[in-house]
């Protein structure tokens, strides 16, 4: 039985004990657990529920509303081991969501929404999983949306269409990001722009919102949706952060949750390592181990040592967060998402190869890995947008987009 | 990002000074007329860089591997690529089997000379022709006679041999088949070059190549030289493993180096982008150009954490075998794809000697080589660390 060391990177102390709480969660679900939601693409509500329960899914929302007050240092733990442990990037994948949404709450929401909305958040009593921005014509670049709120009396009224909105079927909030001013009439593209928190129940309620599944075959444990809302009554109040600046509070945690995908991607190139490092060393073909052939033991090799090198930038990064500026960690978070997606990728299909032909049957896990890591080169980011702002903003490149 | 201390910033800062007058021209002409950078290796001695990691009471700096590779990493990135940073390197780490091994006589008497740059002991005779990577298959033997050692045998790759006063030999006091374990019998000698050549019992052979081409290599033929037996380092026998003890520190400060290729690569390549226009446009403004070098640095940020991370471990000596192999795999891979997307980027011009970066390219090759190539890295990571099957 192979066992893969993986233990270079020191941990803190709290670090340590993150890893030990989510990994006794972890325990709790097995690898036929991930099988069989993915299979059926189900949701994985009772990891959702006891991580919920247990407060992680607040982790980000500050104590004094019951929530985790987490940094980024102790995140990436989290998100990495979430993955390791057997679910791989298709679990966090999951559950980022209603980590990552509560944030703009955090630092935008106005009073009632911290007060009322965010402890139930923090105990995992309702969830707020999807953002709903990304639009059939708007897909990278966000600022050409055109969903509009307007201003009527006390309220918003929303009218437009969103595309890949995940997990809608599972929140009770969607976080809105809509055009209160038309691309037309501002000086600045990312001007105009606003987040509403919208209450799902109510929209449909209202019969303002109707949503049509996306068949797909990566990351099956989230769904992801087709919205169409119309005259979408808003609550004014609802509005996160000032009207028209949304875009800027949207981008803030951006580098921040980049570096937490980086350590999602490297968790599941872990499990993709361990997989496979395990079936080489039982497996015998021509009367050997089939890892004592380099053809088979080398690429595993490869994804590890490139799996070893980004968790450091990741996990450094995170750790100096407080000192660098938000040039060096968009860099750095950047730099580090596009080589984690790359392994996470690398490693799956190496594992893939090292299975043969039981690499794409279900049973063995792998071809999952394998399905979900090729999403992770396209989202939440492309590789073509993490290198373009490595090119504009680290080398000092013209803009080429 | 790397949070270098005070006094860390400030060896890199000197470095930078001392590279600034040794111009690309001046790396040009020895690369091409394969000329051994004497004075800029005697900089660094006067300036005590080459006692980098001797302890102060022999003269040294009394520094450790994390600064070591501060400035090679810088000697590299200024422009003087392996070139610079291979010259000296030997100096600054072939004293370290006396600094570990050697009796006090020994450091007492040589440290502080090559601590100061008056002697240079820079030449390590390991590789034969039979013995690469399989380092316990060599057979140049030394015989015990009296007060005295008798070496007979040939090495290759010996590297600095005609810039050094001194050699550190590996040969076997006992043949691979008189020991229990293979890598038992084997033993390090402390060589004066000047004497060798005095008793008439070596002879050497430049190989040409062409890369690097600025540091030497030698084949070597020892015929009855007589070394003191005092010049024995450590443990009879037990140099295989005096050997191993240095190997994750060279790995480290390769690594270090592959990472100021990428640099400098990279700098020169975007400059480049920057200022030539085709097509009415700078030529960076193409995603087809831009990107591999965006990519490269990605690669050569996230090797220099690896890099600096393994050298902080060493400095508080924790088990760094799996990151420092780590590191000088990521490090020259992004060196070779700096180095080919900069000569991508400077298109025919990229293969001109003036533009520098065909001869960063070159460079880049042999890193994937030497001191240990590619496949012994993954060998040692799937063996060690994946825990499967020993393969080779």
């Amino acid at each position: 039985m192979s066992s893969v060391s993986w233990d270079f990177t020191p941990l803190s102390s709290e670090q340590e004990l993150i890893k030990r709480e989510i990994g006794r969660i972890c325990e709790e679900f097995d690898a036929e657990y991930w099988r069989e939601h993915d299979k059926r693409k189900e949701y994985p509500h009772e990891f959702a529920d006891l991580l919920g329960e247990n407060g992680w899914l607040g982790a980000l929302i500050p104590e004094e509303y019951g929530g985790g007050g987490m940094t980024t240092a102790e995140m990436v733990v989290m998100m990495e081991e979430i993955a390791a442990q057997g679910g791989g990037f298709g679990a966090t994948q999951a559950i980022h969501g209603a980590i990552y949404t509560t944030r703009p709450l955090v630092e935008h929401g106005g009073k009632r929404v911290k007060e009322e909305i965010l402890p139930k958040l923090a105990t995992g009593e309702e969830t707020i999983q999807s953002l709903g921005l990304t639009e059939p014509n708007a897909g990278s670049e966000s600022t050409a949306i055109e969903t509009e709120a307007v201003k009527d009396g006390d309220e918003y009224v929303v009218n437009g269409q969103k595309i890949w909105t995940s997990r809608l079927d599972v929140s009770d909030y969607l976080l809105l990001v809509a055009r209160t001013k038309p691309k037309a009439e501002v000086d600045k593209k990312t001007d105009g722009i606003s987040m509403l928190l919208v209450d799902v129940e109510d929209a449909k309620s209202q019969d303002a919102l109707e949503m049509k599944s996306i068949d797909k075959t990566s990351t099956n444990l989230s769904g992801a949706f087709e919205v169409w809302l119309e005259d979408l009554r808003v609550p004014a109040e609802n509005i996160i952060g000032e009207e028209h600046k949304g875009f800027y509070s949207l981008l803030d945690g951006l580098n921040d949750e980049r570096l937490v995908i980086a350590a999602e991607c490297i968790g599941h190139a872990k499990l993709a390592i361990d997989r496979a490092a395990e079936y080489a060393d039982e497996r015998e073909v021509f009367d050997r181990q089939i890892g004592s052939n380099q053809a088979i033991q080398h690429p595993l090799a490869e994804a590890y040592m490139r799996t070893l090198s980004v968790k450091q930038t990741v996990y450094r990064t995170a750790e100096m967060m407080d000192s660098l500026d938000r040039q060096q960690v968009g860099t750095l978070a950047n730099s580090s998402n596009y080589l984690a997606s790359e392994v996470a990728f690398d490693a799956s299909d190496a594992a893939v190869q090292t299975f043969g032909g039981f690499g794409i049957a279900r049973e063995y896990d792998v071809e999952r890995l394998f399905r979900d890591a090729r999403l992770a080169k396209i989202a939440p980011i492309s590789q073509q947008l993490a290198l373009n702002y490595v090119g504009e903003k680290a080398l000092g490149l013209p803009r080429s987009f | 990002m790397l949070e270098f201390t005070e006094e860390q910033r400030l060896i890199r800062s000197e470095i930078e000074n001392l590279c600034a007058d040794f111009e690309d021209e001046y790396w040009r002409e020895k690369d091409r007329n394969a000329e051994y950078p004497m004075d800029f290796v005697q900089t660094l001695g006067d300036h005590g860089w080459l006692g980098t990691v001797i302890p102060e009471e022999y003269g040294g700096a009394g520094l450790d591997t994390l600064e070591a590779s501060i400035i090679l990493e810088e000697i590299v990135a200024s422009g003087a690529g392996f070139n610079g940073s291979m010259a000296c390197h030997g100096a600054m780490f072939i004293p370290r089997s006396l600094i570990n091994y050697g009796s006090e006589e020994m450091k007492e008497e040589y440290l502080p000379k090559v601590a100061s740059g008056e002697e240079l002991m820079q030449c390590f005779a390991l590789t034969e022709p039979n013995a690469g990577f399989d380092s316990t298959a060599i057979t140049t033997r030394a015989e015990k006679e009296g007060d005295h050692y008798v070496i007979n045998g040939q090495k290759t790759w010996c590297s600095r041999l005609h810039a050094s006063d001194y050699m550190v030999l590996v040969a076997r006091t006992t043949p691979k088949e008189e020991v229990d374990k293979k890598t038992d019998g084997m033993s390090l000698f402390l060589v004066d070059i000047n004497d060798a050549k005095a008793q008439d019992a070596i002879d050497a052979d430049e190989i040409e190549k062409n890369i690097r081409a600025a540091v030497p290599s030698y084949e070597v033929w020892f015929e009855d030289l007589e070394v003191p037996a005092e010049n024995l380092i450590g443990e009879e026998g037990r140099g295989f493993h005096q050997v191993m003890d240095g190997l994750n520190e060279e790995r480290v400060v390769i690594a270090a180096e592959a990472v100021g290729l990428a640099r400098v690569a990279i700098d020169r390549a975007v400059q480049y982008a920057t200022e030539r226009e085709v097509f009415d446009r700078q030529i960076g403004s193409n995603q087809a150009i831009q990107h591999p070098l965006a990519e490269a640095y990605a690669r050569m940020t996230s090797a220099r954490n690896i890099t600096y991370q393994a050298a902080r471990a060493f400095k508080e000596g924790r088990d760094v075998g799996e990151a420092a192999n780590v590191s000088a795999y990521m490090a020259r891979e992004a060196a070779s794809e700096a180095t080919d997307a900069a000569v991508q980027t400077h298109g025919g011009y990229g293969v001109a000697t003036e533009y520098d970066v065909e001869r960063f390219y070159r460079e880049a090759r042999m890193a994937h080589i030497a001191p240990v190539s590619d496949e012994m890295i993954l060998n040692y990571l799937g063996e060690h660390v994946l825990d499967l099957p020993r393969s080779y």
